[in-house]
């Protein structure tokens, strides 16, 4: 009988363990992410188990795709959200509709809006999260992903001029006030976009493209037929420049997070 | 001969807005990018003859093609309200593009997605005829009716399929619903041209059996024609014509609409013929200027092309309805 009870008392801990890096004190909240890209971030600050909805498209790590959705990124169902009866709602302010957060007022919920513009604001918010949600004692994980930040950014000494493509037509590109513009920038790297422009994704003219080339084209995508038909447009358009076309995986770059904070540096020192 | 000057005076103006498109814009250009022999290699060179020629080809056949069918559908429905997305022709391509681009990986400006946009296209033509033909759909009222009942449809149907998209960045294919004047090569240019120009010019031409349909169907008969088989006709070469036109930009709102109540008030043509090919001209420079606005504004910024034409169409018709 005691054997039973110290090996159940056993399991128990380690699952709370296993579970997330929560004291076993500690009463787990239970959170609701309003985007795929706060899900992923939950999952790694090490507190994905927390979660008990997310919504649609959150497919990382895979963990993520088995967790029951509230709808997708602009049209949450607060019926939904309200039957989870979370502790906190993440609302990811750059896509989640404004309205959310006064309704989930109106209901009693507490939620908490995420920005995620900067690398700066991607650590700000992390670390918030880690202390007033997860009531976390270090921030380890912190330190250690600023320290792998600034020892590769040392390496990159010299300065580019890029551009990152969105979308070819409508010709729209990633502004100064996007995150993997700025994670760019700390490498040395120069958005030729006009920082005073607040649109994070600007559609701009196509005879100002062509006007200025910049040394580094990054598109965002999956398919090699885009990037095939941006190569010969290029040669076209700049035949006696050397414009570098660098294809961004979305998988690791559309969503602003760690992971595309680990994947940068290998593709820039192929570009360079 | 009032009215010939004023339409003279803004003839000219639209020109001189037209010279300003190819030189100005969002990157203003000079002459002597044509003079100097070192230039002829020069970005400017480059953005003239890669950018501005074909865009503008472009703006000029599509504006006047949207103007032209506006025209065409106001006197074959007899209802000032009727512009060239009444009958649900352009929503079905729009669905057609977006299917291809989300279900089959296809980019929407690529021959095959296009494809797929004109089969969408076809089927809502044939539907459209059958049901004219065959189902009491002969009442031209009723037709309208269809084709917004087609365009709800559609449009709902598209408004699901970007919705159910993935939207960590958003999604392109929101641009068919504002409209979108794309980067096109000179061929392709001249491509839609050779597309465009003989359905416009048949359009014309037949031009006399729209003015006797605008007179009533018993005068229509009386003067040798079948009414029913001239609607149809024209319904068929408008709804290809604006397929083609949409496969490229998607819907550019107000130029349809607009222009060919513009062109009445302004010049009191007489005839189809006449008011379709004076729209054609006003569709296609309001629309050059309209994209030479949109990019001129804010550089390098573009806007939105449809938000343009709405934004300065609307008052000059507010003008002219208060004028006459």
């Amino acid at each position: 009988m005691f054997l039973l009870s110290f090996t159940k008392l056993l399991v128990l801990c380690s699952i709370i363990i296993g579970a997330s890096p929560l004291e076993a004190s500690q009463k787990v909240p239970k959170i609701i992410t309003t985007s795929p890209t706060l899900t992923e971030l939950i999952f790694q600050l090490g507190y994905g188990k927390t979660l008990v909805a997310t919504s649609e498209f959150s497919d990382y790590p895979k963990e993520a795709k088995s967790l029951p959705t509230i709808g997708s990124l602009f049209y949450p169902s607060l019926e939904k959200i309200v039957r989870f009866s979370p502790d906190y709602v993440l609302v990811d302010s750059e896509s989640t509709p404004h309205t959310l957060v006064t309704q989930l007022n109106k209901v009693k919920l507490a939620s908490i809006s995420i920005h995620l513009r900067s690398v700066e604001e991607l650590f700000t918010s992390s670390k918030t999260l880690l202390q007033e949600i997860f009531r976390a004692q270090h921030l380890t994980i912190l330190e250690e992903k600023t320290k792998q930040l600034q020892s590769n950014t040392k390496i990159f000494s010299k300065n580019f001029r890029f551009l990152i493509v969105a979308w070819i037509s409508p010709l729209t590109l990633f502004g100064n006030s996007t995150f993997l513009s700025d994670l760019i920038s700390k490498y040395g790297g120069q958005n030729l976009l006009n920082s005073n422009l607040q649109a994070a994704y600007p559609q701009v003219s196509l005879e100002w493209f062509v006007k200025n080339p910049p040394d580094i084209l990054f598109l965002l995508t999956n398919q090699k037929e885009n990037l095939d038909e941006l190569q010969r447009l290029a040669q076209k358009w700049w035949p006696n420049q050397k414009v570098n076309l660098v294809a961004l995986s979305p998988d690791y770059f559309a969503r602003p997070t760690f992971t595309p904070l680990e994947h940068i540096s290998a593709i820039l020192k192929d570009a360079l | 001969m009032k009215r010939l000057f004023g339409g003279g005076l803004l003839l000219t103006v639209l020109f001189i807005c037209l010279g300003l498109l190819l030189f100005g814009g969002a990157q203003a250009i000079s002459f002597d990018t044509f003079t100097a022999e070192s230039m002829t290699n020069s970005a400017d060179h480059r953005i003239f003859w890669l950018l501005k020629i074909p865009r503008l080809l472009l703006v000029l056949t599509v504006g006047g093609a949207l103007a032209m069918v506006g025209g065409t559908y106001q006197i074959l429905f007899n209802n000032s309200l009727a512009d060239p997305y009444i009958l649900g022709v352009s929503s079905s391509v729009t669905l057609g593009l977006v299917v291809a681009e989300i279900f089959l990986g296809w980019p929407s400006n690529s021959i095959k997605a296009m494809g797929i946009g004109l089969g969408f296209a076809l089927i809502v033509i044939l539907l459209l005829l059958f049901c004219f033909y065959f189902h009491k759909l002969q009442n031209m009222e009723r037709v309208v009716l269809f084709g917004v009942g087609i365009n709800f449809l559609f449009s709902s149907a598209l408004f699901i399929l970007i919705s159910l998209q993935n939207h960590t960045l958003g999604s392109g294919s929101m641009r068919w619903l504002f409209g979108n004047i794309p980067w096109i090569e000179l061929k392709e240019s001249f491509a839609l041209i050779a597309i465009t120009a003989p359905i416009g010019i048949i359009i014309v031409i037949f031009g006399r059996y729209l003015d006797g349909l605008s007179l009533g169907d018993t005068v229509a008969r009386t003067l040798g024609f079948n009414p029913n088989h001239v609607r149809g006709f024209y319904l068929v070469l408008t709804s290809l014509l604006l397929t083609s036109v949409t496969c490229l930009t998607g819907s550019i709102g107000f130029i349809g609409l607009v222009v060919p109540h513009c062109v009445r008030l302004v010049f009191a043509p007489r005839s189809s013929r006449v008011l379709l090919l004076i729209s054609f001209v006003f569709g296609a420079l309001f629309l050059a200027v309209s994209d030479t606005i949109s990019r001129s504004i804010l550089p390098p910024l573009e806007f939105p092309i449809g938000m343009v034409t709405t934004l300065l169409g609307g008052p000059l018709f507010l003008y002219l309805l208060w004028k006459r």
